[in-house]
């Protein structure tokens, strides 16, 4: 990076983390700390629900997505303004009015302490690990693309983000939100202009979308109903319903941003506000993935975007990667022309020829990559090597003007550390009101509460990193990560509807239709193909059935 | 202090509900967009 890029990044990172320890001042009790004197308007609370959900994984992931697979991934948020209407209606006057600092408190007030207990540990474990994975990818990506290392990086992001949020609490994390989520607007804002400057002479934006979608990227809908297949229409809208209710009403990661709010209607407009902004600025980011593609028909891409990967397949066979390289060009300079030649004739009576001529060599170019991939997946001797995750940052190292890849870099690193931050400061909060408050000290003083809540944020902050620093090493442990929060999502949730819901449901019925539904994802995950989204309505369902009848066969008959 | 069920709730009231069924209208309107974005270009 370029010195101008550096100062960018440095200023900016020194900036978030002066502005979090100053509000250090208003943080003084636990009321501040966990809830932020529940002062926040709506906006800085919609804005910080945005900037939780959206970690770097979004921001590189989803770009790099877009360029290999298109827009399809855009279904997957559908279900999401649907899952904000119904918490507005239910879940948030119920937290808010019930004046609880943890989702899971609220479920000792309905059933006992050992369903409380239960779920918050099960938060705490899922979302610890799920941090260590939001600290490592970008650290990965940023570092074999800027040639960082790798552990500095991990601790640099993890540390920096413990720093704020240990010393100025929710505020902190809320109020670093609402700048984050500037700087990566900004930042996604002008790379759009970049690409678009950098289209040939008389190229415009019809013509870029015209290109991508005879190459099928731009194929947003998908009506089949095929349960095994990620992402459809009734997976986004369905299954992604189950996944958001639980993840926006359950988790006390993104509960805890609508507790801050001023009372219970700001609540309600900060989830609407998201609800109205979610698919457009998700379609904004996958937009950036399908014009780097466009991008990419007229200037020469790697043939692998992982530069290290790439440099160790050419090492162990070069006479192999040589000739890969060679035919990866000529099919890049075969579909080159054919773009070209499409988009100049597209509007004559030969423009179908030039789309077909155009598909025919992008379809080439494709089996040309596939072959490139699987050359280095196998010389690398990783079986599970995916590249998708380098195409966003190696683009803007290589084409975008200084400064610039500073203020994107900038807004990677701010992705990452407002969902780190958010994620700290509810593990904190859970461990202090769920556990240290309820079991070690409940006569405990504000003073010992506060001390014992920034203990443990750094200490979260402390063991995220070393997570961190295995996922790097163990790509599977992603994996597990992500399969145990599909496991507890769809339970989770179904605990809360047996809370809101079913009023003769019982806390035996709650505690083991819990852990019925968990074992039910299980069983499906072990012996069907059943894309992972539908897990969530498997273990809400298994919960909600199995607490139900359990609650009926325990019922207090007198 | 024990909840017991049921929670005392309330019906949305009428500007909740208007701001519901915009909401509701909006994301069909936006899926409506995206399915016609997609066919445009694609065709």
């Amino acid at each position: 990076m370029h010195s101008l890029d550096w100062f960018i990044l440095t200023a900016y990172l020194t900036y978030v983390i002066w502005h979090g320890v100053a509000l250090s001042r208003g943080s003084a009790d636990t009321q501040s700390f966990f809830l932020a004197g529940r002062s926040l308007p709506w906006w800085a609370v919609g804005l910080s629900v945005m900037a939780t959900q959206m970690s770097a994984i979004t921001l590189i992931g989803t770009t790099g997505q877009a360029y290999d697979d298109g827009l399809r991934f855009i279904q997957f948020y559908f279900g999401l303004p649907i899952a904000m209407i119904i918490l507005s209606m239910t879940a948030v006057p119920f937290f808010y009015r019930a004046k609880v600092f943890t989702a899971y408190e609220y479920l000792e007030k309905r059933f006992d302490a050992r369903t409380r207990s239960l779920t918050s540990f099960f938060f705490l474990i899922s979302r610890a690990l799920g941090v260590g994975v939001v600290i490592a990818a970008p650290s990965v990506v940023l570092s074999i693309v800027l040639g960082w290392s790798e552990l500095p990086t991990i601790f640099a992001i993890g540390l920096s983000t413990t720093l704020y949020t240990m010393m100025g609490g929710v505020k902190a994390v809320a109020w670093n939100d609402v700048k984050q989520m500037l700087v990566i607007v900004l930042g996604l804002a002008a790379c759009i202009a970049v690409i678009l400057q950098s289209l040939p002479p008389g190229f415009h934006f019809q013509d870029a979308m015209f290109l991508a979608g005879a190459a099928g990227k731009l194929q947003t809908v998908d009506f089949r109903f095929d349960l095994s297949e990620q992402y459809t229409f009734w997976s986004g809208t369905l299954a992604a319903l189950f996944l958001f209710l639980s993840y926006f009403g359950c988790d006390q990661s993104q509960v805890q941003r609508y507790l801050t709010a001023r009372s219970v209607d700001e609540s309600r407009t900060s989830l609407l506000m998201s609800a109205f902004l979610k698919i457009p600025l998700q379609f904004l980011i996958l937009l950036i993935g399908i014009l780097v593609f466009v991008f990419y028909q007229f200037v020469t891409p790697p043939m692998v975007f992982n530069p290290v990967a790439e440099q160790n397949a050419a090492a162990r066979a070069p006479v192999h990667y040589q000739q890969l390289k060679q035919a990866f060009d000529d099919s890049h300079e075969l579909r080159r022309q054919a773009a070209t030649h499409y988009v100049n004739s597209r509007t004559l009576a030969t423009g179908a020829d030039g789309k077909r001529a155009f598909q025919k060599a992008n379809d080439q170019f494709n089996s040309m990559r596939q072959e490139a991939v699987a050359f280095v997946r196998q010389t690398n001797e990783e079986p599970s090597f995916n590249d998708v995750n380098y195409v966003f940052p190696v683009f803007v190292l290589q084409n975008m003007p200084t400064g610039l890849v500073g203020l994107i870099v900038a807004a990677i690193l701010a992705a990452a550390m407002s969902s780190v931050a958010a994620e700290l400061n509810s593990l904190s909060t859970a461990t202090t009101i769920d556990f240290y408050t309820r079991y070690v000290n409940p006569q405990g003083t504000d003073r010992e509460l506060l001390r014992f809540a920034r203990l443990s944020t750094f200490i979260w902050g402390l063991f995220s990193c070393v997570v961190a620093t295995f996922v790097t090493n163990l790509g599977a442990l992603i994996e597990v990560v992500n399969t145990f929060g599909s496991f507890f999502y769809g339970s989770l949730l179904g605990v809360f509807v047996l809370a809101f819901a079913v009023p003769k449901a019982n806390a035996s019925g709650a505690f083991f239709g819990l852990l019925c539904g968990m074992l039910s994802v299980w069983a499906v995950s072990e012996f069907s193909n059943l894309a992972f989204l539908w897990f969530n309505v498997v273990g809400t369902c298994a919960t909600v059935l199995a607490g139900g009848s359990i609650s009926y066969l325990t019922r207090d008959k007198a | 202090m024990k909840l017991s069920y049921p929670h005392k709730q309330t019906a949305p009231s009428k500007k909740w509900q208007s701001l519901y069924v915009l909401v509701a209208a909006n994301t069909a309107l936006t899926v409506l967009a995206l399915i016609a974005f997609s066919r445009i270009f694609t065709a």
